[in-house]
């Protein structure tokens, strides 16, 4: 049982790692919380659903997770167009970022409400059985197909960040955009690639949460508090701090519901937060990315 | 007279109604080493800040190359070939010495994102191609021993350093240090000068661009000099000329040797 809950624990904290990535790789840049991370999710888990229902025999969700990722990130560059850019022009202050992502999500959200109603849309079934025997343990096929999805949707994102000239400029960025300038950096650019990179995102947890938790308007908000949190607890703006974050929020959450109810989950995570806040508000990481100079 | 690497005429810089630069006209040859000297608060700093576009000059030209560069932003201006160092150390904290030298050198591997994803042959040979060429310049510059060190760990002057071998590393044309002796004691300056003079002969056609409080270092290495005060040039020459100019004595060298 206990090894039954410590799987199905990994495997939702994998999602929220997508979801929290999202969130800390712009906030690593930019120095805001992307609220519009949650409308995006939402919006990606009807592009999601209304692909694969639009075939007699739904492709592979492989192939419905490819388009509505790049769905994502047309998405994201549409909105980066209509209301980021002019943010960036002006070189207004983060605080206009944030309340144009805020803005962003209500909008979305609400615009989903209109067309579609709070009902979740099931997406077709995905797999004839739902779930395979591993010795004693029934493992559910959906959960490991999100597992496996976002554990290597993450390492690619690592590997891109951590390795590559790209992802060096996207850290030196996050450091310092006015230095990285006088560097050659077209910081500019850097960030259209991480809003793109988190539109990506946005499409593979749409689809996946979709899959799982059915689609509704209000799925991408009330996930997205989750990868909030981890992103906090793992430090803000630290990437491989919200990953171990969500991971063990996943399987804390998990457990906590198998001993103490559903109903009381929620108050356990918001609680776990605030003593982070108090206890380690620099988060697991144990450093902030650095302030701009 | 050489080519001009970098020409400016009439270049003042105001801000709300304080001229920290007024009316700075400059020829910088190519391969030649001109200083900036002059008290604090002179305008120095804003000279630089304008050749590299983060401030736009309220007046006068700017030509770099040749070519006019009036309306190139600071990274047009850098991928042109001005590279700087900066007068509080702006190395990338949390990066390593290497990572810092790689990042100039970061536009220049364009490849799709496909291609920055997975283990793509031209990926990893562009990959390798930016470590060796910042791993030469640390090692021409004697720090390939600090390569894997945090950056912003290291000892002041070998910071100065790492920031210098950083600026070299996309081979610029023309490279400005802003007091890069400032924090420095007198032995640590003297290697410095042979540290600058070793650049000079190993980045062969660099014109450095130099701004200096320390006069051992200025006159050991400068074939030119402007100096500054109050934001106008009091004073321009060989620094044998400066040594003997009244003008100088009065606003600058005389206060130094009190
Ligand atoms: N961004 C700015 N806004 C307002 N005033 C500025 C700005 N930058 C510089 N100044 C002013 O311009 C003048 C020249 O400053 P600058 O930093 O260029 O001097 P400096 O010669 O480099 O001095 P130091 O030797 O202390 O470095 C100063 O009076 C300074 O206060
Ligand atoms: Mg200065």
């Amino acid at each position: 049982m206990l090894l039954q809950l410590l799987i199905n624990g990994i495997s939702l904290g994998a999602v929220y790692a997508l979801i929290a990535v999202g969130f800390a790789i712009v906030f690593s840049v930019l120095k805001f919380s992307n609220f519009a991370h949650g409308g995006m999710i939402s919006a990606c888990a009807f592009i999601g659903y209304f692909f694969q229902a639009s075939f007699e025999s739904p492709p592979p969700i492989i192939v419905t997770i490819a388009v509505t990722s790049a769905a994502g990130v047309l998405f994201a560059l549409f909105l980066d167009a209509i209301a980021y850019r002019s943010i960036r022009r002006h070189r207004s202050p983060s605080i206009y970022y944030f309340l144009a992502s805020l803005t962003i999500s209500i909008l979305i959200t609400s615009l989903l409400n209109i067309f579609f109603s709070k009902n979740a849309l099931a997406y077709p079934m995905l797999f004839s059985s739902t779930t395979f025997d591993l010795g004693s343990l029934k493992v559910s096929r959906m959960d490991m197909m999100i597992l496996a999805v976002s554990v290597v949707i993450l390492a690619a994102l690592m590997l891109l960040i951590n390795k590559t000239k790209i992802g060096l400029a996207v850290r030196a960025v996050a450091i310092n955009p006015d230095t990285s300038k006088l560097m050659g950096i077209d910081s500019g650019a850097i960030i259209v690639l991480i809003f793109s990179i988190a539109g990506f995102l946005a499409g593979v947890s749409g689809v996946l949460l979709g899959c799982k938790y059915g689609v509704y308007p209000d799925l991408g908000q009330t996930m997205m508090v989750k990868g909030f949190i981890a992103s906090l607890i793992g430090g803000l703006g630290s990437l491989g701090g919200a990953i171990a974050a969500a991971f063990i929020l996943g399987v804390i959450e998990m457990f906590w519901t198998f001993g103490f109810g559903a109903l009381s989950t929620p108050v356990m995570t918001f609680v776990l937060m605030l003593l982070f806040l108090f206890i380690r508000p620099q988060g697991i990481a144990g450093q902030f990315a650095k302030e701009k100079v | 007279m050489t080519d001009a690497i970098l020409s400016c005429s009439g270049i003042s810089m105001d801000f709300g109604g304080v001229k920290a630069v007024d009316d700075f006209n400059a020829v910088i040859g190519k391969g030649e080493t001109v200083g900036i000297i002059g008290p604090n608060g002179a305008g120095k700093t804003t000279i630089f800040n304008v050749f590299s576009r983060i401030y736009i000059q309220t007046a006068g030209t700017l030509a770099f190359n040749g070519e006019s560069v009036d309306h190139v932003d600071q990274v047009g201006m850098a991928r042109r070939g001005l590279s700087r160092t900066f007068q509080n150390i702006r190395l990338f904290s949390g990066l390593t010495v290497l990572d810092n030298v790689k990042v100039p050198l970061d536009y220049k591997g364009e490849y799709t994102m496909a291609e920055a994803v997975f283990h793509l042959p031209r990926r990893n040979r562009m990959e390798k191609a930016v470590a060796e060429k910042a791993m030469q310049t640390l090692e021409l510059l004697d720090l390939a021993k600090y390569a894997d060190s945090s950056a912003t760990a290291l000892p002041y002057g070998l910071q100065r350093r790492v920031e210098i071998a950083r600026a070299l590393v996309s081979e610029p044309k023309l490279l400005m240090l802003d007091e890069p002796a400032a924090g420095l004691n007198p032995e640590e300056v003297l290697q410095l000068v042979d540290f600058l003079k070793e650049i000079k002969s190993k980045f062969e056609g660099i014109a450095l661009l130099v701004i200096e409080h320390r006069m051992d270092l200025i006159m050991n290495l400068c074939e030119f000099l402007y100096v500054q005060n109050f934001g106008r040039t009091i004073a321009k020459g060989t620094p044998a000329e400066i040594q003997e100019d009244d003008a100088v004595l009065a606003a600058y060298l005389g206060e130094e040797n009190i």
